[in-house]
């Protein structure tokens, strides 16, 4: 024992803790163990770790107490609530909005106020239209298969000529009549009259092949439409 | 018939620790409570203990306790099984209390140590020092690691109380297995000191 005592240097403290914790390589422990069974005082500093060791191992192994548990799943709850509104507000900002119905119609009714304003400016703008009256008591014609009514304008001037237009056609469906098109001479031959209009106002060939003239616009035709 | 016998086996076969774990987390993404609960219960001993072995406190150790487990219930989702579960939670436990105590955090008493400093003691030690002496070894031993040195109270918590390889707390810690040995010894030295005061 004296012999290894005075001729080896003591373990490390690193080396007796890891030989304590079989941590060390097999070459290595046998190393310390051969210096421990000559140095009293690296035994007695293994064994000063040893009790530590052991002091450590002898504390008790605690459970949280239950209101641990309790109070984190509180916490959790609460967390999940405040993302839930999180998530709900981010929703709403991602969301285009939900249909509302009353603001819609309030938007609707002030639309359609301003596009009713604007017409009637444009309107106002516009030069006096001019009234087309059939005469009371005025005969409409039969034309081929087609009756045309006489019309004529209605300010007071004679009206330049025999005036005959389809009753019951659609404006909407109206194209102007090209002079020079074969339509135009089938139509002059049925309605010789119209050759003296097309010097002076548009006339207008509707789709099912009906004539109207335009010479007061729209408002011409409209009386006519609602004969 | 051997191979049909292979193939049952196979099947009955338990899952792998890594494999529950990875089931776990994945039930925890899609929303299953009970997930966490299980969780809960699995670790809960280990950062109850980890928490009250370094701080001292049962008062601090239930309130560190929740805020580790909260700050895992919000982090688990994005475990990706690089370590084992029980290894991330040592982690995360270790980095929260590393960054909730301060040793100056605590309410302390003082006590000389044989080296000559003066460390702190926390209030929930029995009283002064002449006292603690009077007490078990396993009792001044409690009293005095809350006060060792963060690095060498996380190592020797880690492998005297929870019992882990110098491998695993190497891992916990991301030190060198070298840095581990060295704090275990070191942190044992010292309070071994402190029981041959008596």
């Amino acid at each position: 024992m004296s012999t290894l005592q005075q001729c080896c240097e003591h373990m490390s403290l690193d080396g007796l803790s890891a030989y304590l914790d079989q941590e060390l390589p097999p070459e290595e422990a046998e190393k310390v163990e051969l210096h421990l069974s000559g140095c009293e005082q690296c035994q007695r500093r293994l064994e000063g770790l040893r009790s530590v060791v052991g002091g450590l191992r002898d504390l008790e192994r605690l459970q949280p107490p239950p209101f641990v548990e309790e109070a984190l799943r509180h916490e959790i709850s609460l967390q999940a609530k405040r993302r839930s509104v999180l998530w709900q507000r981010l929703d709403r900002l991602a969301k285009p909005r939900s249909f509302n119905g009353p603001l819609f119609a309030m938007i609707l009714a002030l639309a359609t106020i301003v596009l009713l304003f604007s017409v009637g400016l444009e309107r106002a703008s516009q030069p006096a239209t001019e009234v087309i009256v059939p005469p009371p008591g005025e005969p409409s014609r039969q034309i081929a298969d087609r009756v045309f009514t006489l019309v004529y304008r209605g300010d007071g001037e004679e009206p330049p000529s025999q005036l005959w237009i389809e009753r019951g056609a659609r404006l909407e469906e109206a194209r102007p009549l090209d002079p020079g098109s074969v339509e135009a001479l089938a139509l002059f031959e049925a309605l010789p009259q119209l050759e003296q209009i097309l010097n002076r106002d548009v006339v207008l060939l509707w789709a099912d092949g009906t004539v109207r003239l335009s010479a007061g616009q729209s408002v011409q035709t409209e009386i006519d439409s609602t004969r | 018939m051997s191979g049909s016998s292979l193939v049952a086996d196979q099947f009955l076969e338990a899952p792998t620790q890594a494999q529950r774990e990875r089931e776990l987390v994945h039930r925890h993404r899609l929303g299953d409570e009970s997930a966490f609960d299980e969780f809960y219960q699995e670790f809960k001993s280990l950062v109850y203990n980890l928490s009250y072995r370094q701080c001292g406190s049962p008062e601090v150790a239930q309130d560190l306790t929740q805020e580790v487990f909260l700050r895992i219930y919000k982090s688990l989702g994005r475990f990706r099984g690089k370590s084992s579960l029980k290894t991330w939670t040592y982690r995360v436990c270790i980095n929260h209390c590393r960054s909730r105590l301060g040793r100056k955090n605590l309410p302390v008493s003082s006590l000389t140590f044989d080296d000559g400093s003066v460390r702190e003691i926390p209030d929930e030690s029995p009283g002064p020092a002449e006292k603690l002496l009077a007490v078990d070894a396993a009792r001044r031993i409690e009293s005095a690691l809350p006060v060792l040195d963060e690095c060498y109270r996380e190592a020797v918590i880690l492998r005297d109380l929870e019992e882990l390889s110098y491998q695993e707390i190497a891992e916990i810690l991301d030190v060198p297995i070298g840095t581990v040995r060295s704090r275990i010894a070191r942190g044992r030295e010292r309070l071994r000191k402190v029981l041959e005061r008596q």
